[in-house]
């Protein structure tokens, strides 16, 4: 028997002639933090709906708590919903829409005015009890939505890129909140969003989709550090992705060829025999050796002429310009990089443990 | 320049305003006048012709008419809001073309549609349906495609998140509408129902098919008077019916709260 609350097992969406979903295999256990990440249209949120029950899979089984869900609607899954415009009752006060739920549950009034105190406070809302959605700012628009879909207690918590209405701040801050609220409460959060940072401050576990397939799953860490594909590399965080050939006759075994720029590159692995296209470094990785500052002999060296200073605040992405045209971007401490200017001469570095090869 | 036409705007209001409410001021002071003369000299006035309303001619087809309104307002907004359901909230196979169905109604002539009553209700052997409950189904039909057309706006704009929200959080379809889909569509509903009453207060050219002598709706029984005299005691009716529509509108407003909906919602 599976530990896990909720199971797809070759879940599958078809509208016509176009296959929304391709036969998806996802367990999550009890309490995690998933985030299904992907641009729109990549599936994420008809997975959302099927899992809810708002939409039937074309095949594959979903199943919660080990029970399968084929023809159960929604009212009767106990999952809970967050939505991306709150879909709050315009109609209800904050508590009455807390306690809508509990109230569908049949729940006495005294027991109700307990839970809704409690999932109010959890998402630190006391005091607005009695104010009507519309009286209530976009961020407390958005607490009364989590209160109100985790009151029943929910084992499963569905959210719709939730934060994707507030403003920057208010979204990082309510980041962090929302992962407090899952693990106090010890829901299994399934998160729908397009925004990397957000899936990769919050989850447990990420779950990226492209033209609704798994692209890759694993802790924000893994996908960062070895995305499987260019795809993924791209998608997740910034990336220099080019084109290589492991160099033929080499007696190292572990060089590489940029294509079409006569620079070789040392990797940390033997490259022989390989099925290797790509290779994907990230732009904090390329470092600055500053030739007043000699630190060691470096294996790699890209020799480029600064094109391009882009300033980021507390960092400057650097575009590095190769003789050859390929434009190298490397994030470099703004104390660190103040007096480079652009067309100036610098070489660039790279560690060989920091050279990601990903196949075709 | 923003200053004319500004300017032209207030004086382009105004004249509307006294395009709208001058007649009704006429006819408040004819009401008010000793003789068939409309004089507006206030302290000429008298109030006996609202005295002369208290009589068995004019309460008869008052009370007819209030009631007729009632009916048909309480049917219509019944009927409207199940249609309205099917159509624009299920919205079942056909819903366009059964909305264009519901609202058809509109586009004939009301004398047309008098006409093609009495001669159905005569035709089909229905005599005793002449009078008081031809002129309820008649309202009905009359009334039904403005309450449809209100009570399915409201569904329409009928966020379906909610609904969605609602099932998520355990409510069956049942409870679904109860808490949820009527709660926000009262507004709506109120205002078709207005509509309807107000409408049906006011019939005449269905209503003179219909009507039988001794029981007879107000406006006709105006228009019956008009053939004969025309002294105040008609402004004073006039003035009469007017504020009590205005107080149907106001309880109307206050039980369903729909003046957000009719004037496009400051609030």
């Amino acid at each position: 028997m599976s530990t896990s609350d909720i199971e797809l097992i070759g879940l599958s969406k078809q509208y016509g002639s176009s296959q929304v979903v391709k036969d998806i295999d996802l367990a999550i256990p009890h309490g995690e933090f998933v985030s299904i990440l992907g641009p729109s249209g990549c599936g994420k949120t008809t997975t959302l709906n099927m899992i809810a029950g708002f939409i039937a899979p074309t095949s594959g089984q979903i199943r919660i708590k080990g029970k399968d869900q084929t023809g159960v609607p929604p009212e009767r899954r106990q999952i809970g919903l967050v939505f991306q415009n709150y879909a709050l009752f315009p109609h209800m006060t904050v508590a009455e829409n807390v306690g809508f739920g509990l109230k569908m549950q049949r729940k006495s009034r005294a027991e109700i005015e307990v839970q809704v105190k409690k999932a109010l406070q959890s998402v630190h809302l006391e005091g607005l009890q009695d104010r009507y959605p519309k009286e209530l700012s976009g961020g407390q628009q958005q607490r009364t939505a989590l209160a109100r879909a985790i009151a029943p207690r929910p084992s499963l918590l569905l959210l719709d890129e939730p934060l994707s209405n507030l403003d920057l701040k208010l979204r990082e801050a309510m980041r962090i909140e929302l992962k407090e609220v899952q693990q106090d409460l010890g829901i299994t959060f399934v998160y729908v969003t397009h925004d990397q940072e957000e899936a990769m401050a919050m989850s447990d576990r990420v779950v990226v989709m492209h033209n609704g397939v798994i692209a890759q799953m694993g802790s924000p860490g893994e996908i960062y550090r070895s995305p499987k594909s260019t795809y993924v590399a791209d998608f997740i965080g910034k990336s220099n992705i080019f084109g290589v050939a492991p160099l033929s006759g080499d007696v190292s075994r572990c060089r590489i060829e940029i294509l079409d720029t006569g620079l070789v590159l040392t990797v940390a692995e033997p490259v022989e025999h390989r099925d290797i296209a790509f290779c994907c470094i990230r732009p904090e990785a390329l470092r600055w050796s500053d030739t007043n500052q000699f630190d060691g002999p470096s294996t790699n060296i890209l020799p480029v002429t600064i094109a391009k200073i882009v300033n980021l605040g507390a960092y400057l992405e650097v575009w590095g310009r190769h003789a050859s045209g390929t434009i190298f971007k490397a994030l470099i401490s703004a104390t660190r990089a103040s007096r480079l200017r652009v067309n100036e001469q610098i070489e660039l570095t790279v560690d060989p443990r920091a050279i990601h090869l990903l196949a075709a | 320049m923003n200053q004319i036409v500004s300017g032209l705007f207030w004086v382009s209001l105004t004249l509307i305003l006294a395009f709208i409410t001058l007649p009704l001021v006429v006819v408040v002071a004819a009401s008010l006048s000793p003789t068939s003369v409309v004089t507006l000299v206030p302290w000429d006035w008298t109030v006996k012709w609202y005295g002369d309303l208290m009589a068995q001619r004019w309460i008869d087809p008052f009370m007819l008419s209030a009631q007729l309104a009632l009916i048909v307002s309480v049917a219509s907004g019944i009927l409207g809001l199940l249609g309205a359901y099917v159509v624009a909230y299920e919205k079942c196979p056909g819903h366009a073309a059964i909305m264009s169905f519901l609202l058809s109604p509109l586009a004939v002539p009301q004398i047309v549609k008098g006409v093609a009553i009495v001669l159905f209700l005569s035709s089909a052997g229905l005599y005793h349906w002449l009078g008081t409950p031809g002129l309820i189904a008649a309202h009905i039909i009359l009334t039904l495609p403005f309450a449809v057309r209100m009570i399915a706006t409201a569904m329409f704009n009928f966020d379906k998140n909610l609904d969605r929200a609602g099932q998520s959080l355990g409510a069956s379809k049942v409870q679904r509408v109860r808490y949820l889909l009527l709660p926000i569509i009262k507004p709506g509903l109120f205002s078709g129902m207005t509509f309807a009453f107000i409408i049906s207060f006011n019939n005449i050219p269905l209503s003179v098919f219909l009507v039988r002598p001794g029981e007879t709706t107000l406006p006709i029984t105006v228009i019956n008077y008009l053939e004969y005299s025309l002294d105040p005691v008609l402004a004073a009716v006039n003035v009469a019916s007017l504020i009590f529509v205005l107080g149907v509108i106001f309880i109307f407003e206050k039980v369903g709260g729909f003046s957000a909906q009719i004037h496009g919602g400051s609030k």
